[in-house]
């Protein structure tokens, strides 16, 4: 990581100059606001070098404008006194840059969504003025802070799965003309999910890989050991069958998958039960087939799985019994179907040839050669003969304990990979430059497998073509204050503190996301962040209750 | 009446910023200040508004599971429960400080939990450190 | 605006969900992109949605796809064009020249304050009332007024500011693009389809969108009858899974956030009565299991019947008529609010978007997302993408886009 400007908290120096733009947003704030008071008000305090109103702060003439009184030596920061941070900041940001300015010395007042909009003139002037000089104070207070950015962007996009989500998502990758690598815990990718169809045999997982001509590598029987660094230069070290390896990558996309595990319920059936999979491949290789087959789409108390993709197996295998030999019937026994949006049309379909659908709350009554069950609808006993029971494909979680805590990502309590919040990308982690897909993660049940792992990988593409400077508002300690309490170690969502060689705490500037969570927890008071300094909050406070200290 | 209302960056101030594109009304006292996340919050600023002579502080974060550094706004709830201990101990009522978990879609709540604080403070008089120091 | 030489840029019709995440995505491959919406604001859908949170965050997403839209007003790689509609779209040397139109001038935004007179006095529902960031919006669908070919200006009278003028031109534009991403969306079931239900016709009968908007607005679940709201029914699957009005498909969406709404209403009062009637339990969520709410709390009830019907019970309040479950029985049951949990339609002007495109609709009368028919399309540079091609929750829409936008790109590489 390059760090563009030195960090050092030693070093807050006094504004130069600031330059205050006061803008009007086509009337929008003018017709509630006399700007000219502001301005008067502004023009009072010490540090201000100019004052000017204008009439839309964001459209390109004034924009022009404000870029040439920015050009002067007199000013290094300023003051825009309008819209909300929220919808102007990259904007302002992105106008400092151009005009030689440091990006961090830009303040935004909110002087329309806060004023203006919301109270009566007078209140909103009053307002206003109290916001300027809370803003005011602010930007005196600010200090540049440092940026980070890769020193070259690494493209490779590391996959870390186990099964047909990784390949999905390596071949998206691949297609974006990027160089992958797939690490599969186990010695060979599991066929799981929608990828099933296409066909995720050894013949078709090498002659991808041979497609791709090493571009695509895959190491099997490896595990991810650790992940360093930051998007665009992630290091991560592998423990592979032939030792421990470090690879440098771009993006990181975790694609795992719940592997096939074995139904419980078979043993109940013995020899007359196989599982769906172990049906269809019966049934493509035109097996011959008993009369009555029943699907038992639940577990053993009864409840039937929220797993789309196995009600889509159940309707579509029945269909297709039917299809072959229209003389066997075919029931399927659940509590819910689970059809959901376009596999209605299957459900319908396989109803309308003759798919018997019955409803039991609870697991239904076995004898030896049929299946009693409390039919919830009609409320009477149906028994329903069999000569083959076909159970759901059981799928488990793996362990991925081990994988959250090398990525830094966390897991719910089941187990799963976390969705970091509903803000974030759905298909993003809490780390920047590691991605999330397959149906090991925390994902909306409706969504395929194959869609999150397009998603996953676009989005890792996206971003490794874009501006990756980042940072900023971000955490340091100040050594000498530190006790080494690790307070902070254990409070950081990131896991960006750690106590280094002498004993005091650091924080990785690459892993700090600037929450401040730390500096706010911290009994000594030794970490200071980037632009939410004490100070800054304390000035912003006093300004903001009338001037009192 | 002097109310202060530290919101994060994300849900928070977009839900302010929101009561405002929507023409919604609340008391024009309340002054806005930018944290982070309310995770960035300390004890020490709670007090120190206080002491400054603020009538009521509200601290407004995202709901909880939603929060954009996972659980900085539950950190900050700690951390105002302690604030409101330490008010009490002094003498001060713990009730004009509050802590607000709403959305980015949800202004109404923001304006709601500003009036709450507003009749709060109108029933309680100015804060005694307001009345005293000026 | 696309067509600079240099620049290679994407039209993308449709400004909601996936059309918005398919805009950032693209706009981080640093391709341009233009977002064509008809409504007069972007946002789609999600704008008219409430988020499900009290304390707790339910992850119901909506508030992902609203700072969606704040993010992508802020993007310099995204254009956008609202109030407008595709008119023609010519393909020429491998790329797509765009006829775009719109009516500006009819509702003069400085003078309407949305009061909606219009809206009621319009007797051909040719007006629409959008949400935007800014309030509501109101603007009228040229292609249903009555002004052009009857005269008809009820809605100019009825307007007391004087802001609206029928008489205004159209205003054309064309647009330059090398790729179209379709992410049009769905339509929510208008529940006066079917009469059975009630809706329009005994009072306490609202939609889930009803319900969202109030409760954006207010914080709570509407009280119609105003009498305080101690029972209320959730009825699933209106406008889904109903071969009667021909909606054949399950909507997806509809347990998710009924679920998530009768949980927020549950948490703000401890003391209401919440009944579900549906068919089969299909959360996409798997946090959202009624049935297990239902054997947890005594106060929600679920009930595994389709209601007959909907009527106004002698108490004054909306009535659900029901085959009782277990037994062969009816049953009628009072509440003091219904809300339809209605799902998601195509949209009505599918079909001429797919002549426009040359695709063909698949029999739901969604556009095909994938295939032999879809590909063939791709190859030229047309994509479709979010609930145009099915229904989809705005998590699945949101990934729909990206997607879509990462085919896009891969086109545009090949192209270039």
């Amino acid at each position: 990581m390059t760090v563009l400007t030195p960090p050092t908290h030693s070093s807050i120096e006094a504004p130069k100059g600031v330059a205050v733009f006061i803008c009007g947003c086509r009337g929008k704030v003018s017709s509630k606001i006399r700007l000219e008071t502001l301005l008067e008000e502004a023009l009072k305090h010490p540090s201000v070098g100019s004052v000017e109103i204008m009439e839309e702060c964001c459209c390109p003439e004034d924009m022009d404008r404000m870029r040439l009184s920015l050009s002067t030596d007199e000013v290094d920061r300023f003051l825009v006194a309008g819209c909300s941070w929220h919808s102007c900041r990259t904007k302002f940001e992105k106008l400092a840059e151009s005009s030689g300015l440091d990006s961090s010395l830009v303040e935004v007042c909110n002087i329309k969504e806060h004023c203006a909009l919301v109270h009566e003139p007078k209140q909103a002037e009053e307002k206003a003025m109290r916001l300027l000089k809370v803003s005011l104070a602010r930007c005196d207070s600010l200090q540049p802070t440092p940026r980070l950015r890769p020193r070259t962007v690494n493209r490779t996009i590391l996959i870390i799965g186990n099964g047909s989500t990784a390949l999905t998502a390596a071949r998206e990758a691949f297609a974006l003309g990027h160089e992958t690598m797939i690490v599969c815990p186990g010695d060979e990718l599991f066929r799981t999910g929608e990828e099933g169809a296409i066909g995720l045999d050894d013949a078709n997982v090498n002659k991808f890989l041979k497609d791709a001509e090493g571009k695509v590598t895959l190491s099997t029987s490896s595990v991810l050991r650790s992940l360093e660094g930051a998007p665009g230069e992630f290091r991560a070290v592998i423990d592979t069958p032939l030792g421990d390896t470090e690879i440098n990558a771009g993006a990181v996309i975790l694609a795992m998958d719940e592997e096939p595990a074995e139904n419980p319920l078979a043993s109940i059936f013995g020899d007359k039960a196989m599982t769906q999979e172990e049906l269809e491949r019966r049934l493509n290789s035109n097996s011959k087939m008993p009369g009555d087959v029943v699907m038992l789409a639940m577990d053993m108390k009864g409840e039937s799985a929220f797993d789309p993709m196995s009600t889509h197996e159940a309707v579509h295998n029945a269909l297709f019994l039917r299809t072959l030999n229209p003389r066997t019937r075919s029931t399927i026994i659940t509590r819910e179907v689970f059809a959901l949006g376009q596999c209605e049309a299957g459900y319908r379909k396989s109803m309308e040839a003759g798919t018997r659908i019955v409803r039991s709350d609870g697991f239904p009554e076995v004898l030896e050669d049929r299946l009693v069950v409390k039919d919830p609808v009609l409320g009477e006993d149906v028994a329903i003969p069999y000569d083959l029971v076909v159970l759901d494909n059981v799928r488990t979680l793996p362990d991925l304990e081990e994988l959250a805590r090398a990525v830094k990502v966390p897991l719910t309590a089941e187990g799963r990979l976390k969705r970091p919040n509903a803000k974030l990308k759905p298909s993003e982690s809490i780390r920047p430059g590691v991605f999330l897909c397959g149906t090991a993660g925390e994902r909306g049940l409706g969504i395929g497998p194959t869609l999150e792992a397009r998603s996953a990988a676009a989005l890792a593409s996206g971003m490794l073509r874009s501006d990756l400077t980042s940072g900023g508002e971000v955490a340091e300690v100040w050594q000498d204050l530190c006790s080494a309490c690790l307070t902070c170690v254990r409070t950081c969502p990131y896991g960006a503190p750690s106590i280094g060689v002498e004993g005091k705490a650091e924080i990785k500037m690459d892993l700090c996301q600037g929450c401040g969570v730390c500096v706010g927890i911290c009994p000594s008071k030794a970490i200071q962040m980037y632009s939410f300094r004490d100070d800054q909050i304390t000035i912003q406070l006093s300004q903001a209750l009338g001037g009192r200290r | 009446m002097k109310l202060v209302a530290l919101t994060c960056s994300f849900c928070g101030y977009a839900a302010t910023d929101l009561a405002g594109l929507q023409g919604m009304k609340y008391s024009s006292d309340v002054t806005i200040i930018r944290l982070p996340c309310t995770g960035r919050l300390d004890v020490k600023h709670v007090l120190q508004a206080v002491r400054m002579g603020a009538d009521g502080v509200l601290v407004v974060g995202c709901l909880e599971g939603n929060c954009n550094y996972q659980y900085g706004n539950l950190e900050a709830r700690k951390r105002v429960e302690q604030a409101k201990g330490i008010m009490k101990e002094i003498g001060l009522e713990p009730e004009r400080v509050e802590m607000v978990n709403l959305a980015s879609n949800q202004p109404w709540r923001f304006v709601q939990a500003v009036e709450d604080m507003y009749v709060k403070v109108e029933r309680m008089g100015p804060s005694p450190l307001n009345k005293v120091r000026r | 605006m696309l067509g600079g030489a240099a620049l290679k840029g994407v039209l993308i019709i449709g400004g909601g969900t996936a059309g918005i995440s398919a805009a950032r995505t693209l706009s981080r491959f640093g391709i341009q992109s233009t977002i064509v919406e008809k409504a007069p604001c972007v946002g789609g859908q999600a704008n008219e949605l409430a988020c499900k949170g009290v304390r707790e965050c339910v992850k119901c997403d909506v508030c992902l796809a609203v700072d969606d839209v704040t993010y992508a007003l802020q993007d310099e790689n995204i254009h956008f064009v609202t109030g407008a509609k595709v008119e023609l779209l010519e393909r020429d040397l491998g790329r797509y020249r765009v006829t775009l139109e719109s009516y500006p001038g009819i509702i003069d935004r400085s003078k309407c304050m949305a009061c909606a007179r219009c809206l009621d006095a319009c007797s051909s529902n040719a007006i629409g009332r959008y949400m935007s960031r800014e309030g509501p919006l109101l603007q009228i669908d040229i292609d249903a007024c009555k002004h052009d070919t009857e005269g008809c200006h009820e809605c100019q009278d009825a307007c007391e500011r004087e802001a609206i003028d029928l008489d205004q031109e159209a205003e054309g534009q064309q647009v330059e693009a090398d790729a179209v991403i379709v992410a049009t969306g769905s339509t929510p079931f208008d529940p006066k389809l079917d009469p059975r239900l009630g809706y329009g016709t005994v009072p306490g009968v609202i939609t889930s969108l009803e319900a969202e908007r109030f409760i954006n607005l207010m914080g709570t679940l509407p009280d119609p009858l105003g009498k305080g709201v101690a029972k209320v029914a959730f009825v699933q699957c209106v406008g889904s899974r109903d071969p009667r009005l021909q909606a054949h498909l399950c909507s997806k969406v509809c347990c998710k956030y009924a679920m998530k709404l009768a949980r927020q209403a549950a948490t703000a009062n401890k003391a209401l009565n919440i009944s579900f009637f549906f068919m089969d339990w299909r959360p996409t969520d798997r946090q959202d299991d009624l049935l297990a709410w239902a054997r947890t709390n005594d106060k929600v009830e679920a009930i595994r019947s389709r209601p007959a019907e909907i009527v106004l019970g002698e108490d004054g309040r909306p009535t659900v008529r029901y085959a009782i479950p277990d037994d062969a029985g009816i049953a009628e049951s009072g509440f003091d609010l219904v809300v339809l949990s209605i799902g998601l339609r195509p949209n009505s002007d599918n079909k001429t978007l797919a002549d426009m495109l040359g695709a063909r609709l698949g029999p739901h009368g969604f556009f095909f997302g994938e295939g032999k028919m879809v590909s063939a399309l791709e190859s030229k540079g047309i994509f479709f993408t979010g609930a145009c091609t099915g229904p989809k929750d705005i998590e699945e829409s949101a990934m729909d886009g990206a997607a879509a936008a990462s085919k896009a790109a891969r086109y545009l590489e090949a192209e270039r």
